[in-house]
């Protein structure tokens, strides 16, 4: 714990700011720092004193055996000391004092160097002497300018200048100035760090407050911005809104099917804005004309109950629509309060109306001139009526292209169900094949057939139509497609004939298209099976009626044979010289020829009859059955004949009397031999079963033979005048039914009947007109035959009428 | 008695033939018109059978031919046809047949038996 003497430096002055301080410590020195007050009440022995100062106490300490104690001097003061380094040394050098002798204590304490402020330099004249003794060197600092002194301001004596100067040219002092050099160096930076200290200092506060400018600048900023964000975010969401709700209501728009339903949702959509009743329409559509639709306003409703059903979202409101006297005015101005309009609606709706606010719907499809135009009636301030309007306009697209759809669906509702009905309403069989092109390797597919084709299934016209596989040949709709020109053929179906005419459809106007052909074609098919037949037979009639011409000498060449034949028989049969068997042979070829001659006979007949029966006259069919009764009287005789006939005089038809009466008479001869058959079986049998099984109900009178008998009536049915035959007899068998009326067709036995008759007589009955049809009875067993002539008038009647 | 018959059937000639020989008449047949009214003006049968419709000169023809020769005591005339319609008949009876009969005979020997019967009528007168 020795103190470095050389490395201490004592300060005579005041370092208020610690810069002395400061800079010792930085040049590595210990420093003293004595107050001038101290060194000038102590100028008389200072030199001493130097050596005894002790910094710690803060007074200079006498050389006396105190420890530590300040000695203290009148008027000293006391100086703090921050260097630790100083208080430890002064500690050690006071604590180490009083053991030491005044020389030793000299050699000991003494400082490296003495610095002194320039202020106090005063007693510096007799620094020289006494530091002479001690050699301890003097370094001046000029407070002010922190600059290293040289040679002392106040005048030193020049002992005191050649001391200097010698203390600058010893080595010792040379490294010590060096140090002294340092240290004064470093009191100069730090004073000028204490300067830029100063400077920075006040430039911070500057910027502080600077600082302090911005950021409330920026705060207010931030507020602003925040405020203008709030205020966007609000705007965006009502926006959002807003749209969320026209897009709702779009939806809602697009999804309506009837113009009420359309009002009902448009009422719903206002009922915010109160003091609006719920919106009229006038609408002019070509299916319906113009008309008006409002509510249906009950008697004495008042403007009161409507906006309150408005505010129910109009639920309860039910529209009615009104065709109207004459039309709305067709401006496409939105107005509000126009006259012509409160006008024409007071007028149209047969009541005084509030406001309106007009807006037109525009033009509905090109059709129509008139707009339509939706009105609001309302009791809204200016303001409100603005709002309303906006509000409107954003919608009325949305309304227009709606009521548009609605209108347009409707009519087309209605022009499709006209086209159905008409298509159904056609009686022929029609059928559109499809668009498929002609060249396609499924054409003929069924595109839309009406009702009256509808009765059969399948997808392809030959399967659903004519239960095929495959197209029916002779089908030429191919061609019809192709070559887009219409044509006809014919086609079979089973045992119909059917005339075809097929024509193609364009579906576009483009003559481009059209070249490649028709992408469609309607085909309309007729049955003509009738009208072949109808030909065919007028073909037969005609070579009947040639045949007839020839049948005469036909039958003439054929019957001269035969009647020898059957003669030449029967003479060689009577000779008794032949065996029996070749008698019975003979007697065989007789009967042969006989038949062969019969059918002749019939033949000739008809050939008579094809040449007297062009003279048709209008007769009483009454008369001409009993005339062929009359004739039969003998085969009649034996059953129960029932004849109802009509009032004489009304059961008039165009014939000619000789042929009817010839087929009346067939049919009831037939008849007739039907039941006798019958009879002739029945004899063997017993009466009671047949009573029970075949009779009619005993109330009605049973005679014998039950239940054979014979029914002809006549009737009017419809524009026609029918004869009806009925047996009892066994009646038709399947087959014989299906051949009844073909020729050479006969159920009697050889030599009864050529089979001519059937024929022949439905050839006269279809002759004139009419029908002859053979069936088996429905109530019982047996046959009835109709025969169903055209009624006529009398020739007279037809004069006069004319 | 003398039978002419006059058919342009043989069947019808032969069979008439051989039935009014089995009755024990005498019959001559001619074949056509010309033919039998030649036999006839040269025969002078009792009854003739003539057929109507004949190729060429027809029985109605005959028959007047033969009656413009004004022959006293004509014979029994009777014309056959297998034209049995009431016009045809009547228009055929103008000649001044005595009878029609009507082809195909459903007895051959009932045309025998009026033949004779009208012979007998006719004799009486």
């Amino acid at each position: 714990m020795n103190s470095r003497a050389n490395d201490q430096v004592l300060y005579w002055g005041v370092d208020a700011d610690g810069v002395i301080r400061d800079a010792a410590f930085r040049a590595g020195l210990q420093l003293r720092i004595c107050p001038p007050e101290i060194l000038q009440s102590a100028s008389s022995s200072w030199p001493d004193w130097v050596f005894s100062w002790s910094a710690e106490s803060g007074t200079a300490s006498s050389l006396s055996h105190s420890t530590g104690q300040s000695g203290g001097h009148s008027g000293g003061g006391t100086v703090t000391s921050p260097s630790a380094s100083v208080a430890d040394s002064s500690g050690q050098l006071s604590a180490s004092f009083s053991n030491r002798t005044e020389p030793e204590l000299r050699r000991e304490r003494r400082p490296m160097a003495l610095l002194l402020a320039d202020e106090n330099l005063g007693p510096l004249a007799t620094v020289p002497e006494a530091w002479q003794k001690g050699q301890v060197p003097v370094a001046i600092i000029h407070r002010a300018s922190a600059h290293i002194g040289g040679p002392a301001i106040a005048p030193l004596s020049d002992d005191g200048i050649a001391w200097m100067q010698r203390l600058r040219r010893s080595s010792q002092l040379e490294r010590d100035s060096l140090k002294i050099a340092e240290f004064l160096k470093q009191v100069g930076r730090a004073r000028q760090r204490q300067h830029v200290y100063e400077k920075s200092r006040r430039d911070l506060g500057l910027r502080n407050r600077q600082l302090a400018d911005l950021r409330e600048n920026l705060e207010r900023l931030v507020q602003e911005r925040t405020k203008y964000l709030a205020e966007a975010e609000r705007e965006l969401h009502r926006r959002s809104q807003e749209t969320r709700e026209l897009v709702r209501f779009i939806k809602e728009m697009s999804a309506v099917e009837s113009v009420e339903e359309l009002l009902q949702k448009l009422t719903q959509e206002l009922r915010s804005f109160h003091e609006v009743r719920p919106p009229i329409l006038a609408v002019a559509s070509q299916e319906s004309g113009a008309q008006i639709f409002s509510v249906r306003q009950k008697a004495g409703a008042s403007a009161r109950s409507a906006a309150r059903a408005m505010g129910r979202g109009g639920r309860s409101v039910t529209w009615e629509a009104r065709t109207v006297q004459r039309l709305w005015p067709a401006r496409l101005s939105i107005r509000a309060h126009d006259a012509d309009d409160q006008n024409y609606f007071a007028q149209e709706l047969g009541r005084p109306v509030a406001r309106l606010l007009t807006l037109p719907l525009g033009r509905l499809h090109a059709d129509s001139q008139q707009p339509a135009l939706l009105v609001l009636e309302h009791s809204l301030d200016e303001v409100v009526l603005q709002k309303l309007t906006h509000f409107m306009v954003a919608r009325l697209e949305a309304i227009s292209l709606s009521l548009d759809r609605v209108i347009l669906s409707r009519e087309m509702l209605a022009a499709s169900q006209l086209w159905e009905s008409t298509f159904d309403g056609i009686a022929d069989p029609v059928l559109v094949v499809n668009a498929t092109p002609w060249d396609s390797a499924s054409p003929f597919q069924a595109v839309r057939m009406n009702q009256s084709f509808a009765r059969h299934g399948g997808r392809h016209c030959y399967e659903a139509f004519a239960q095929r596989s495959e197209a029916c040949q002779g089908c030429r709709v191919h061609e019809v497609m192709r070559d887009n020109q219409p044509l006809e053929w014919q086609v079979r179906r089973g045992s119909r004939v059917l005339k075809a005419s097929g024509y193609p459809i364009q579906i576009s106007r483009d003559a481009e298209l059209a070249r490649h052909g028709a992408p469609a074609a309607i085909v309309h098919y007729i049955d003509v099976t009738k009208n072949l037949e109808l030909r065919g037979q007028a073909v037969q009639g005609e070579k009947m009626a040639a045949i007839g011409l020839m049948a005469g000498n036909i039958a003439h060449e054929l019957n001269n044979p035969l009647a020898g034949l059957r003669s030449l028989a029967q003479v060689l049969a009577a000779d008794a010289r032949l065996p029996e068997a070749a008698r019975q042979d003979l007697r065989e070829i007789e009967n042969a020829a006989e038949r062969s001659s019969r059918i002749i006979k019939d033949l000739m007949d008809f050939a008579e009859m094809g040449r007297d029966s062009t003279q048709l006259e209008v007769v009483d069919v009454n008369l001409v059955i009993e005339r062929a009764a009359n004739m039969l009287k003998t085969a009649m005789h034996e059953f129960a004949v029932d004849l109802d006939l009509m009032e004489e005089g009304t059961a008039l038809v165009r014939v000619e009397p000789h042929l009817l009466q010839h087929v009346i008479f067939n049919i009831i001869n037939n008849a007739c031999q039907a039941m006798e058959g019958l009879r002739a079986q029945e004899t063997a049998e017993d009466s009671v079963h047949r009573q029970t099984a075949d009779s009619k109900p005993l109330d009605s009178g049973g005679l014998e033979p039950v239940g054979l008998e014979l029914q002809v009536l006549s009737r009017q049915v419809d524009q026609h005048v029918e004869v009806v035959v009925r047996d009892s007899g066994p009646g038709l068998s399947e087959e014989v039914l299906s051949r009844l009326f073909q020729p050479f067709f006969t159920t009697k036995t050889a030599g009864r009947g050529t089979g001519l008759g059937l024929s022949m007589s439905r050839m006269v009955v279809e002759s004139f007109g009419g029908e002859l049809r053979g069936r088996n009875r429905e109530d019982r067993r047996g046959a009835e035959f109709v025969i169903r002539l055209p009624s006529a008038t009398r020739d007279l009647d037809i004069d006069l009428r004319s | 008695m003398r039978v002419l018959v006059v058919d342009d059937e043989p069947l019808v000639r032969r069979s008439l033939s051989r039935a009014l020989a089995s009755q024990g008449h005498e019959v001559r047949d001619a074949e056509d018109g010309p033919s039998g009214l030649e036999a006839w003006l040269a025969w002078r049968p009792d009854a003739v059978l003539i057929d109507v419709l004949m190729p060429g000169l027809s029985g109605p023809d005959v028959i007047r031919a033969a009656l413009e020769t004004k022959v006293e005591s004509p014979p029994v005339m009777l014309l056959m046809s297998a034209f049995t319609g009431e016009e045809s008949v009547q228009a055929a009876m103008t000649c001044g047949a005595d009878d029609f009969l009507a082809k195909p005979f459903p007895d051959i020997f009932e045309v025998v038996v009026k033949l004779e019967r009208l012979h007998r009528q006719k004799r009486s007168v």
